[in-house]
């Protein structure tokens, strides 16, 4: 055990503590404690139900393990934040309250689409609601931007399955899209109902 | 059937480049090299204050991403381990009497630290001080999960993963803390489908719905459940599998039925035949993959699976 702490706990540490920094989440906390718990998760999700996600990793298939553990660690924290389960930061604005902010501030679509701020939420929700399965394979097809027919050697999957995944992306970033325009659209009109609102922002 | 929205698909390259840019933000921080032992802090801290970082968010980060010393990484490594000591064997204890239990743990001292380096005394043997805990901690149910794990890597000769991770067979198991009740599915045709009685369940037809159709499909326990349940649901074609997206579809009462129910097209699924496996247990514990459902079948310990073949129509 203490060989795969260490051996694994650095990619996990940087992992965790980046993605923590980046979200502006460090107000008020101890970094060690929260770097800890973070990190303590990561590896309980990785030895969950026998090992499955660590064992899930096959060093054939052309990912390192260090590769496979950021992912795993990426998506555990994002689902952790997003969940609000044990989140250190139950007193800060909910992820939703967040993308509202965020919303008021984009004016055209193109500014939308060219908006890292809403990549990184739309990029964080994708992280929240596949499973590491699903992120391995989004990670491989638009991260990486490997070909199907590398992805099916990868995986062992078939075609079909893997233009299934790939409809499934599409779909999925289309709803997320969708729900984000939904969540600017009722804040506009919030605002324009009530323009007095103690709870309008100004920018 | 690909998509033919090329808005929706420049989108989806975007949220690609830019996991690609989070990657070597990542990858050239001299946070993460200072945690990978790359850099040491003050360095990290001249290039980060080079880079306009904020004193604030310098403070934070040397503190957040300097390798854990040898009594937090021994910490963490009782934290994972102690969940051996909570594992009631197989004729004691009332495994639901854990449910929901949190335990917590602390970074070792000094003298433990010694002491464990003198007598190499098993974490496992360790009492644990709650009382004194700071924040350390780990779900039962968690710790129950990952047991079976910690086993194998405590058995593990190795000093670093390599390709012989899967130690599955002959390796050694312990008892599964939380055990959910028995649950039976209730579809919206009225058929049923009983746990534990799996010969005797009646092959019944594919339900058949339309993208439009509403559905509705409950589970519900045979007891009244105790701690948190969830459930994940995947479509299953042959030997393969999705995860579905029932999130949004799925109210729970108090008693710990679950419902799931939409419209077919909720479920984001083409035209075609699937079976829908619904499955039940402790959040936890459940599956995150279709292919654990296709290999553990019906029910895997702390969780149990529920099917209903279903044809959506064009």
């Amino acid at each position: 055990m203490r060989a795969l702490v260490d051996r694994l706990l650095p990619v996990i540490q940087a992992e965790v503590g980046f993605a923590l920094l980046r979200g502006a989440r460090i107000e008020g906390r101890d970094p060690r404690q929260e770097v800890r718990d973070f990190s303590q998760e990561v590896f309980v999700h990785l030895l969950s139900q026998g090992g499955k996600t660590l064992r899930s990793w096959d060093p054939e298939r052309g990912r390192s393990l260090d590769s496979f553990v950021r992912l795993v660690a990426r998506r555990q924290v994002a689902a952790i934040l997003r969940s609000g389960r044990r989140n250190p930061w139950s007193d800060k604005p909910t992820a939703d309250e967040d993308l509202e902010r965020g919303m008021e501030a984009q004016t055209s679509h193109g500014a939308r689409l060219e908006s890292r701020e809403r990549l990184d939420r739309l990029l964080g929700w994708l992280h929240e609601r596949l499973d590491d399965r699903g992120m391995l394979l989004f990670q491989m097809l638009y991260v990486e931007e490997r070909g199907v027919d590398e992805v099916m050697a990868a995986t062992g999957m078939t075609r079909d399955a893997v233009y299934a995944w790939r409809s499934r992306f599409r779909k999925l970033v289309a709803k997320l899209a969708a729900e984000e325009g939904e969540l600017g659209s009722k804040k506009s009109d919030a605002q324009r109902q009530i323009p007095d609102s103690p709870d309008q922002r100004t920018h | 059937m690909e998509s033919e929205d090329p808005e929706i698909d420049a989108l989806v390259a975007a949220i690609g480049e830019r996991a690609r840019d989070y990657d070597r933000e990542l990858e050239d921080s001299p946070w993460a090299a200072l945690a990978r032992g790359d850099l040491d802090a003050d360095a990290a801290d001249e290039r980060a204050l080079e880079a306009g970082m904020s004193e604030a968010e310098r403070e934070w980060a040397r503190a957040a991403f300097a390798p854990l010393d040898e009594d937090e990484r021994g910490g963490l490594v009782d934290a994972l381990l102690a969940g051996l000591d909570d594992q009631p064997g197989e004729d004691e204890g009332d495994a639901e009497a854990n449910d929901g239990k949190v335990v917590p743990f602390r970074a070792k001292t000094e003298a433990e630290t010694e002491a464990e380096t003198k007598t190499r005394d098993s974490a496992a043997n360790r009492a644990h001080d709650p009382g004194s805990s700071p924040r350390w901690w780990v779900p039962g149910g968690m710790i129950a999960a990952a047991a079976a794990a910690i086993l194998l890597w405590v058995a593990w000769p190795g000093d670093a993963p390599g390709p012989e991770l899967d130690l599955g067979g002959d390796a050694p198991t312990v008892a599964v803390a939380d055990p959910v009740p028995t649950f039976v599915l209730e579809t919206d045709g009225g058929l049923k489908q009983m746990r534990g009685a799996e010969d005797e369940q009646p092959k019944v037809a594919a339900h058949r719905y339309q993208r439009d159709t509403e559905f509705e499909w409950i589970l519900r326990p045979k007891l009244e459940v105790e701690g948190d349940i969830s459930v994940r649901a995947f479509a299953l074609v042959g030997s393969s599998g999705l995860p579905l997206a029932i999130e949004d579809l799925t109210k729970q009462s108090k008693s710990g039925s679950i419902r799931v129910a939409g419209t077919i097209g909720d479920l984001d699924l083409e035209p075609g035949r699937y079976t829908i496996a619904l499955v039940v247990g402790r959040p936890e514990a459940l599956p995150t993959q279709a292919s654990e459902v296709l290999a553990d079948g019906e029910d895997s310990g702390p969780w149990q699976v529920r099917r209903v073949d279903i044809v959506i129509e064009d």
